[in-house]
């Protein structure tokens, strides 16, 4: 029980109390809402208004020595023969102000298990836009970058009708794809459909726990590094076709140097090998190519995410994502069925050291760090979804996973090679 | 089927009433609830989609509609923006007619683009008699109701059936 002298209580309280007192004065700040006639709605109802979404969810699975994460930016795990609370359990809240036909703001806060193991309620998107014209619009600020179907809602599980996106595609991906910075967002009419053209750049705002970075894990945040994202889509009646391109550049990038500096002292040319291209791999940049689609079809609803992507750091990499499936809504009732596969391969050969006994750490060293972002997992899902009513869903789903590598999977046992599991899953989306 | 059988439960009434010299409203009762017990004759409700009368668009398409609504475009042909509302009293209806979606499905969709941060769901008005007032006070506003309760002060561009 934490006492009221507590200093991170005291700390605490007071952090809030200027968050509190800055929220109160920027609400001062805004017109004063007129007198309040008996059918006249005041100044912030007519500009202001405010969404919120959330889930309750709960995860079990019998895999000894593994945990299930949804993504990199949760530190806690779904363990074996514990019913889990905390992987899918989301509250979040949306503030959008619309000044005039042409600028708006909106700040959106979640609060959820994050990489550091806590719930502090965090900022996902907070920015300005400006539409100068009906069809073109210009972000500033922070924002989650929409190049890839569910990325910019992701938190918001009622709008989908899984219970968590895929962890082949978005595990990794998603400690990257939030930023600081500006995009631009342009529609047009093409070919009787609607096309529209979305530009991003910014500095990335991520976090993440990596297991593989220290003996003990690591949550960081993303530093030294931006995104660049451009889509182009087209959308006509119920079929949306995306095609993206993207780019991860990351400098001052440090955390393999320990590495190096071991290896340097082998007499070995492949351990050289390695040194060298460490310190290459200080400026690091990953392009991702990708295509999507979905269609609905009466009551039938399709979706399709092909992407390749390169890692030009250390190891060199190339990585390929596939992901399908395929609901049917019977009344209140969606049963889905859905694929996801992920791998990476290695572009240089693996580094292998003589088996002597005092090389070993620097092996253990080299092959934690060579596999800290490895993929080579497939998830094979059957869920069901249940309309509750029109602001919240059941959902129950079963995961069927095969993985020689995750970075997203908790291995604590380290003689399991392999990160296979079944998860089951239930949660209930909600809107309010 | 219920169509069918309520036609022909209709066509025997009249048959019966033609061929008799005063109508009985005994058999009358009966007839017309043989017609309700064998089904429900529907009688399809028109939605209208209005804008103001000084819109320099006339008519709109199904698509250009569900583009409008939908938060994909929300542009008049003429270029100008196109503010929709929503009318409460016949959402429901209106969705299910438009893109054949429920109120879960149009909600999880409006979840989607809302907490990504792209654009709003159309305002919400109450009724009728509210979304005509709303028209009629913003030459931008595209809105829709029941074509009974369409006034003649507002342009209709385009009339939906329910389904």
């Amino acid at each position: 029980m934490m006492h009221l002298s507590n200093p991170k209580l005291i700390a605490y309280c007071k952090t809030s109390m200027i968050k509190a007192s800055v929220a109160y004065i920027a609400l001062l700040s805004l017109p004063p809402v007129a007198m309040a006639e008996e059918d006249s709605p005041s100044w912030f109802e007519e500009h202001v208004t405010l969404h919120g979404f959330g889930s309750i969810g709960a995860s079990y699975h019998t895999e000894e020595g593994l945990g299930y994460r949804r993504n990199l930016e949760q530190k806690d795990s779904v363990e074996a023969h514990k019913l889990d609370f905390a992987s899918d359990s989301i509250l979040g809240g949306q503030v959008d102000v619309r000044f005039n036909d042409n600028l708006s703001s909106s700040l959106q806060m979640v609060s959820r298990n994050n990489a550091y193991g806590n719930w502090k309620p965090a900022v996902v998107s907070a920015f300005i836009k400006y539409s100068p014209t009906p069809s073109l619009s210009v972000r500033v600020g922070q924002m989650t970058q929409d190049s890839n179907f569910g990325s910019a809602s992701r938190y918001a599980s009622y709008a989908y009708t899984y219970i968590r996106p895929s962890p082949e595609i978005y595990g990794v991906f998603s400690s990257y794809d939030r930023y600081q910075g500006v995009d631009f967002d342009y529609r047009l009419q093409l070919a009787s459909g609607i096309g529209r053209l979305y530009l991003a750049h910014g500095d990335i705002v991520g976090n993440r726990y990596l297991q593989g970075a220290s003996p003990d894990g690591r949550s960081d945040r993303v530093k030294d590094a931006k995104v660049t994202a451009a889509m182009l889509s087209w959308q006509k009646d119920s079929l949306e076709v995306r095609a993206f391109v993207e780019k991860l550049d990351f400098k001052n990038v440090h955390t393999f140097d320990p590495l190096a500096q071991g290896l340097a002292t082998l007499p070995f040319p492949q351990a050289q090998a390695v040194v060298a291209q460490i310190d290459e791999a200080h400026t690091i940049d990953v392009p991702i190519y990708g295509l999507a689609a979905e269609y609905e079809l009466d009551a039938w609803k399709f979706q399709g995410i092909l992407s390749k992507y390169k890692n030009n750091g250390f190891p060199k990499t190339e990585g390929k994502i596939i992901k399908g499936m395929v609901a049917y809504r019977h009344g209140n009732f969606t049963p889905y069925v859905m694929m996801a596969y992920g791998k990476t391969k290695q572009q240089d050969d693996a580094l292998v050291l003589p088996p002597i006994p005092a090389l070993k750490p620097l092996q253990a060293a080299y092959n934690q760090a060579a596999n800290a972002l490895a993929v080579d997992q497939s998830t094979f899902s059957v869920g069901l979804r249940y309309e509750i009513n029109d602001h919240a869903a059941f959902k129950f789903q079963v995961d069927k996973t095969r993985a020689d590598k995750s970075p997203t999977i908790i291995s604590t046992d380290p003689t399991r090679q392999d990160k296979d599991m079944t998860l089951m899953s239930a949660t209930i989306d909600f809107l309010f | 089927m219920r169509l069918l059988l309520s036609f022909i439960h209709l066509f025997m009434c009249f048959d019966y009433f033609s061929t008799r010299a005063k109508s009985n409203p005994t058999l009358a009762c009966l007839c017309l609830l043989l017609i309700c017990l064998s089904g429900k004759v529907s009688i399809a409700q028109e939605i209208g989609i209005i804008a103001h009368p000084n819109n320099s668009v006339n008519e709109i398409s199904q698509e250009d509609a569900v583009n409008i609504f939908m938060g994909r475009y929300r542009q008049f042909a003429d270029g100008k923006l196109a503010k929709p509302i929503d009318n409460a009293a016949i959402k429901s209806k209106f969705y299910l007619s438009l893109v054949n979606k429920s109120n879960a499905e149009i909600k999880a969709y409006w979840a989607r683009l809302i907490f990504a941060g792209h654009t709003l769901p159309p305002e919400n008005v109450q009724d009728s008699d509210a979304v005509i007032d709303r028209v009629l006070n913003d030459p931008q506003a595209i809105s829709y109701v029941d074509m009974r309760k369409a006034d003649a002060k507002v342009k209709v561009l385009f009339v939906l059936r329910d389904k």
